[in-house]
């Protein structure tokens, strides 16, 4: 393939709510969607806030018309309900010939529904037989897949916290290669008690809501989500009809080696990864109008990026984190703040990083305070970072009319 | 002081179990060297499961990493930190 | 795309494929319907610090990673792309387990950081300081599959010149269970030198590693190439037969070009009909099959891809592979340079790898 890559369609669920328009309104009125749990049960459920989106499996079952409903965990249901609207923004019918792929993400897979029922399929009591296949990571992307009737290339990754923009980076490589002309890419992941129990182990769960960037901050909040975006070339786009969004101009994907959890708190592997993604789009740390920052509001990883950032940008660009809006989705998080990413650039908007207080003394950073509009944003950065050093950063850019 | 001493064989004791230091015995602990970086060369993960072990048999629950890197800077220190808190 | 090198290969399996020169290794086989690896003592390949708290499925991934690397005189590949259906079983088990135990408090956090996929990936990283593109494919019967096209796009964009890449999956007695009662395994306990011949359902458990250094650059001794590979997606017949043809015509080769065609034939009776289909489209290649010596598994081709690199290499079929299962309908003197192995994990996740000799 040549020529520009585009985005064509963008989906998403999140806590914030179900679709672009509600994430952008909560975004808006700077309203975060922590709460307590209402429907995964855990000891932990009033313990932290965390990023849930209210509604049963029933409710997502009936939002997403299913004829035959046997099987479908969280994570799958979320998948179809997100990539649902990114199909019909791309103007993609679900029955087609076009050579569609499907570059899935997910950190547990089905892991919410098989941490219910283990045991009783252990101890033979009742019958889960339908989730017979849920015990890994590639079951949502075929749910996902059989729904769309995606077959061409039908794929999953995990590299934890950074998975989803991986799978976009691929989705433009497959293209690149010509191997399919249209990839679907993007994550999701459902709360469940195996990752709430994880991170709790690991003691980096915040008990009150998160503080990106903050010296006081004390750790993540978790959330769960799905989110896809559509990658085709320019002339596949505008032969099929659809309206162009913005393009994705560069990406790369780096692993620090450095910890097999925490990053190095230089920001050694942050800093290469987003050189590498501005020299993939041809940009200068100068060029970059806003940056979509991982953000965990961990001690670690917010000295790690800052120490990154300073490093890279001679001055500061627009920056903050999301994830105290929708918690950390963690393999979703790549594509959610993707699609926030690509609607700063449509909105012209950049967004408040919430509980904001005190500096990093690291570096003093203050990042974007309030909710700013009427800005001509042309290139954006949302990065990710992961367990085992895997760190990824994707800029997306204004569509130059010419 | 005897008790003391007891309490530091069995932490010892747990402390190999718990983080499978193979082929170790109690008495190539030194008290008083220290568990992380130099002396017995633990890292982070490490001080997250000594965490486990002192709220599984102990009682003790520390819910801050950087108290707990400073309760456990050495078996000692970790005793001590052990006969103060614990609640079982 | 270009084809890539093989330039060294690692196999941890139920059969002696590590480090093992002699293709004529003594064969193994299960009579409980599941198939464990042998293990290599792991003090070679991993520090005492490391590895007291990694599970099998770690161990064995992570050996024969740095075996490959080692292998080849410990290089620094610009990418790690490892697949694995299922990632380390024994974690994932292990903390759902002390989460009921010890109903969601004082939980191990060696467990939950090593059920994450991506473990290994890191851990190679960590450990050979190799700062580079590094991806894991968790995708069932394509996760091996899409770690070799990821890495041949890697190296045929001039990104990479070489690539580290293989997979892992362990078979845990308790996912062995699990699976038992769902009927993904044969009810009667079987001979797995009679796989095939059992007229019923259901398979027999598998486990295995295999690691790949792939390169742009042509070794200097006898060279195997990966050539192309194709992955089928819940394929119709049509489907199969129409992607057998493009393989074959995209890298200008005919059927009778196919010296063997290696099978990921699982003995189970109701999943024969695309293998037989590939058998009839190719009466002249040699069929093989090979999942009698390593089980079934998600990425069980990482087993059939290194048995194939080592008949190439060797240019034999080695003695342990022909039994009732396999007959030579060739003789054995004749050469081989092209091998396509065909793979069918449970109807939904099919694919053809094309490896040949190089010239």
């Amino acid at each position: 393939m040549k020529g520009r890559l585009i985005v064509s369609g963008l989906g998403i669920y999140t806590a914030l709510g179900k679709g672009v328009e509600a994430n952008n309104y909560a975004l808006q009125s700077m309203q975060h969607g922590l709460s307590s749990l209402d429907y995964l049960k855990t000891i932990h459920a009033n313990a932290f806030p965390f990023g849930e989106i209210k509604k049963s499996a029933e409710e997502l079952i009936q939002e997403a018309e299913l004829q035959d409903n046997k099987g479908f965990t969280r994570t799958s249901l979320l998948g179809i309900l997100a990539l649902k609207e990114a199909y019909i923004q791309a103007k993609i019918p679900f029955s087609n010939s076009l050579r569609i792929g499907i570059i899935n993400a997910t950190s547990v897979g089905g892991m919410c529904e098989v941490e219910r029922y283990y045991f009783d399929v252990l101890d033979q009591v009742g019958d889960f037989s339908e989730y017979s296949d849920t015990i890994d990571c590639a079951d949502c992307t075929h749910r996902i897949a059989d729904y769309f009737g995606i077959k061409h290339y039908v794929t999953t990754i995990s590299t934890a916290c950074s998975s989803s923009a991986n799978a976009i980076m691929l989705g433009a490589r497959l293209i690149q290669k010509g191997i399919i002309d249209i990839a679907v890419c993007g994550g999701t992941d459902a709360l469940t008690r195996f990752t709430i129990n994880g991170f709790n182990s690991l003691k980096n769960i915040d008990k009150n809501h998160c503080r990106p960037f903050d010296a006081n901050r004390n750790g993540l909040n978790l959330g769960e989500g799905a989110a896809y975006i559509i990658l085709e070339s320019e002339q596949s786009c505008r032969e099929r009809g659809a309206s162009p969004l913005v393009e994705f101009a560069g990406f790369s994907n780096f692993n620090e080696a450095f910890h097999p959890t925490a990053p190095n708190p230089e920001g050694e592997g942050a800093y290469q990864v987003m050189k590498l993604a501005l020299e993939k789009a041809h940009l200068n740390p100068s060029d970059i109008d806003y940056i979509n920052a991982h953000g965990t509001a961990t001690l670690t990883n917010d000295e790690s990026e800052s120490n990154a950032m300073k490093r890279l940008f001679p001055v500061l660009p627009k920056f903050g984190s999301t994830k105290c809006y929708t918690g950390h989705t963690l393999a979703a998080a790549g594509a959610i703040e993707a699609v926030f990413s690509i609607q700063s650039i449509l909105k012209g908007a950049v967004y408040a990083n919430l509980n904001f207080e005190t500096p990093m003394p690291e570096t003093g950073f203050i990042p974007q305070l309030n909710y700013e509009s009427g800005l001509d944003i042309q290139h954006v950065m949302s990065n990710s970072f992961a367990f085992g050093g895997n760190n990824a950063s994707l800029i997306f850019s204004k569509i130059k009319t010419s | 002081m005897q008790d003391q001493q007891e309490l530091i064989l069995t932490l010892k004791t747990q402390i190999i179990e718990s983080l499978n230091l193979q082929g170790m015995t109690p008495d190539e602990i030194d008290n008083n060297a220290p568990l992380f970086g130099e002396g017995l060369g633990l890292d982070s993960i490490d001080s997250l499961e000594l965490m486990v072990l002192l709220e599984r048999n102990y009682g003790i629950k520390i819910e801050d990493a950087r108290e707990g890197r400073k309760a456990m800077e050495s078996v000692t220190a970790m005793a001590q930190y052990i006969s103060e808190h614990r609640t079982k | 795309m270009k084809p890539v090198y093989i330039i060294s290969s690692s196999c941890i399996s139920p059969q002696a494929s590590f480090h093992n020169e002699n293709l004529d290794i003594p064969l193994h086989h299960t009579n409980e319907n599941v198939f464990y690896c042998i293990e290599p003592d792991y003090s070679k390949f991993i520090n005492p610090v490391q590895i007291r708290r990694m599970s099998r499925a770690l161990k064995m991934g992570f050996t024969a990673a740095i075996d490959c690397l080692q292998k080849a005189g410990d290089p620094r590949p610009q990418g790690i792309i490892i697949g694995t259906g299922k990632g380390c079983m024994t974690d994932t088990e292990q903390f759902l387990h002390s989460m009921r135990e010890f109903n969601e408090t004082a939980l191990n956090p060696t467990n939950f950081i090593h059920s994450t996929y991506n473990q290994i990936n890191g851990m190679v990283a960590l450990n050979k300081k190799i700062n580079s593109y590094n991806v894991t494919y968790v995708h069932r019967g394509f996760s091996f599959e899409h770690s070799l096209i990821d890495a041949m796009m890697l190296i045929d964009d001039g990104d990479a010149e070489m690539v580290l890449t293989g997979s892992f999956d362990e078979m845990t007695s308790e996912h062995f269970d699990v699976k038992q009662i769902w009927g993904f395994w044969k009810e009667e306990k079987i001979d797995s030198n009679q796989l095939m011949l059992s007229q019923t359902g259901g398979t027999i458990a598998g486990e295995g590693t295999s690691f790949y250094l792939l390169s742009n650059q042509k070794p200097s001794s006898i060279a195997v190439a990966l050539q192309d590979i194709r992955t089928l997606y819940k394929p119709s017949n049509d489907d199969i037969k129409n992607t057998l043809n493009l393989i074959l015509k995209d890298n200008e080769i005919t059927h009778d070009d196919i010296d063997i065609i290696m099978l990921g034939e699982s003995g189970d009776y109701h999943r024969q009909a695309p293998y037989q289909l590939i058998r009839e489209a190719l009466p002249m290649s040699q069929p093989l099959v090979f999942k009698h010596l390593c089980g079934e598994y998600d990425t069980s081709t990482n087993f059939a891809f290194w048995l194939s690199t080592e008949i190439l290499q060797h240019q034999s079929i080695p003695r342990y592979l022909i039994s009732p299962l396999n007959q030579l309908i060739k003789p054995s003197s004749s050469s081989i340079k092209t091998i396509l192995i065909y793979n069918n994990y449970f109807e939904q996740n099919q694919s053809m790898i094309l490896l040949r000799l190089a010239d």
